[in-house]
């Protein structure tokens, strides 16, 4: 699915701050939307969490127990919310040394953890899935 | 054998990165917009000049489309010059900066005239030593002010940083007869951590203050392909002390002569400590210096900080932050 010049993929869920996690088994991968790094421009750094790292899922009011890292471009940062509860497992430590593969790959080679869930199920009625993602960012 | 000047043509420009985000240029995030549109004249080669901080050095192996950490993308002059038009309720000011290249001077005033075709924004040339002639030239096309960028705090660091192409007195004629012609609206650039003690700069900030000449004070920043790219930057605390000093100087509440300096750092800045902390305590000697209008977001630092150089009134952590690193009693 697409929407204009950002691509919604299907199969996946979205937050509102242009976060995705995709299922995996028992764990879920997450990253950032192409709209979240068309926004940002060209990303020069990512700041990631480290392994073992509890984190929340993204809700109102926001805390800082929702964050899983940064992503930076040369004028603007912008927070990495966990779309769901867990632990992170595992990072993609390749955007350290490339971070801009997370502009021409943000749903594939760009994904940033690995998070083992602590209550998947409940929480991905949270989330929303890529046709509504697609309608919020057109509001945008 | 006159030189080829083939390349001078002002067709296209290059824009700095936020300034092309503000005209709708290019998409991108910015954290706090530019309130100066930066524009830079577009040349093939490299620049004449061999100064070992920058990317467009001559002998430099950077990016040609990078000025310190920003990315200055190629675009049709036309087209900068439409948007401006459109888009300049932004800005404040717009500065044209000049590489050094054959015909240089012609590209800038061929991108000052359209740029003052476009909108009613107060211009500024930064750019080479330039001759009488060409400032007079600057003048009769209404650019507003004229910036000679001097970087060092003194003749050695110049002749180690500059000196390949350039003089410490050329640059310093070349700023008494910018003074002539544009009278107080003169500006230069002065980098904190080229290799210079505290004091060495804060004298030269109290030189150039006695002589009318805006200084805009920024922090080195290394960039990947230039001879400095390992050199680190300023350690915050002292470009704190430095910012410090040169509100003082140039808003007449201090003088370097009634500081003291112990080991070049400064240890006084020879006003009560009361008056001290006020001033700290505003915020407003740690933001962006120089130009009127100019904020320069991010242009020494990265977003996540240590911003050397704020681009926005300061928040009340900011100056509980700074206050406590310079331990000053407020």
């Amino acid at each position: 699915m697409g929407v204009s010049e950002y691509e919604v993929r299907d199969g996946i869920y979205y937050t509102r701050e242009h976060d995705w996690i995709k299922v995996e088994g028992e764990l879920a991968r997450v990253g950032i939307t192409d709209y979240a790094q068309n926004k940002l421009g060209d990303v020069v750094y990512i700041e990631l969490p480290a392994v073992g790292k509890t984190i929340k899922q993204v809700l109102e009011p926001k805390s800082r127990d929702m964050e899983i890292g940064a992503v930076e471009s040369v004028k603007a940062v912008s927070t990495i919310y966990s779309p769901v509860s867990g632990t992170i497992k595992e990072l993609n430590t390749t955007l350290q040394e490339r971070p801009e593969i997370i502009n021409s790959s943000p749903y594939d080679e760009g994904w940033i953890c690995i998070i083992t869930p602590t209550n998947l199920q409940e929480e991905l009625k949270n989330l929303i899935g890529p046709g509504e993602y697609s309608e919020y960012i057109k509001t945008l | 054998m006159e030189e080829s000047n083939q390349n001078n043509s002002a067709t296209s420009v290059r824009v700095a990165f936020g300034t092309g985000v503000v005209l709708g240029l290019w998409h991108g995030q910015l954290l706090e917009s530019p309130t100066t549109a930066h524009l830079l004249t577009y040349y093939e080669g490299r620049c004449r000049g061999n100064c070992r901080f920058c990317p467009q050095a001559r002998e430099s192996a950077a990016d040609l489309k990078m000025l310190s950490r920003v990315a200055w993308p190629k675009f049709e002059l036309e087209k900068v010059a439409v948007a401006l038009n459109g888009n300049s309720n932004g800005f404040q000011r717009v500065c044209v900066q000049a590489v050094n290249f054959p015909g240089s001077m012609d590209a800038v005033c061929e991108i000052v005239s359209r740029v003052k075709d476009s909108c009613k924004l107060p211009v500024t040339v930064a750019c080479p030593p330039p001759s009488i002639d060409d400032l007079n030239r600057l003048v009769d096309i209404g650019v507003e002010r004229v910036g000679v960028a001097l970087d060092a705090a003194n003749e050695e660091i110049f002749a180690k940083v500059k000196g390949d192409f350039y003089s410490w007195a050329g640059h310093l004629k070349a700023l008494e007869d910018a003074k002539t012609v544009f009278g107080d609206k003169v500006s230069t650039h002065l980098i904190v951590g080229l290799g210079e003690h505290e004091e060495d700069m804060v004298r030269i900030i109290q030189k150039l203050h006695d002589q009318a000449i805006t200084i805009g004070l920024f922090a080195f920043t290394p960039v990947q392909g230039t001879p400095l790219s390992r050199q680190s930057t300023p350690e915050v605390v002292s470009y704190r002390r430095i910012q410090l000093a040169r509100f003082l100087i140039v808003n007449n509440l201090g003088n370097a002569n009634r500081m003291v300096f112990e080991e070049g750092r400064i240890k006084n800045f020879g006003i009560g400590e009361e008056e001290l902390a006020k001033v700290a305590e505003s915020g407003e000697p740690f933001i962006t210096s120089g130009c009127p209008g100019c904020n320069r977001p991010f242009y020494n630092e990265s977003p996540r900080g240590p911003i050397y150089n704020y681009p926005r009134k300061l928040k009340r952590n900011d100056i509980e932050e700074i206050t406590a690193a310079l331990s000053l009693n407020t």
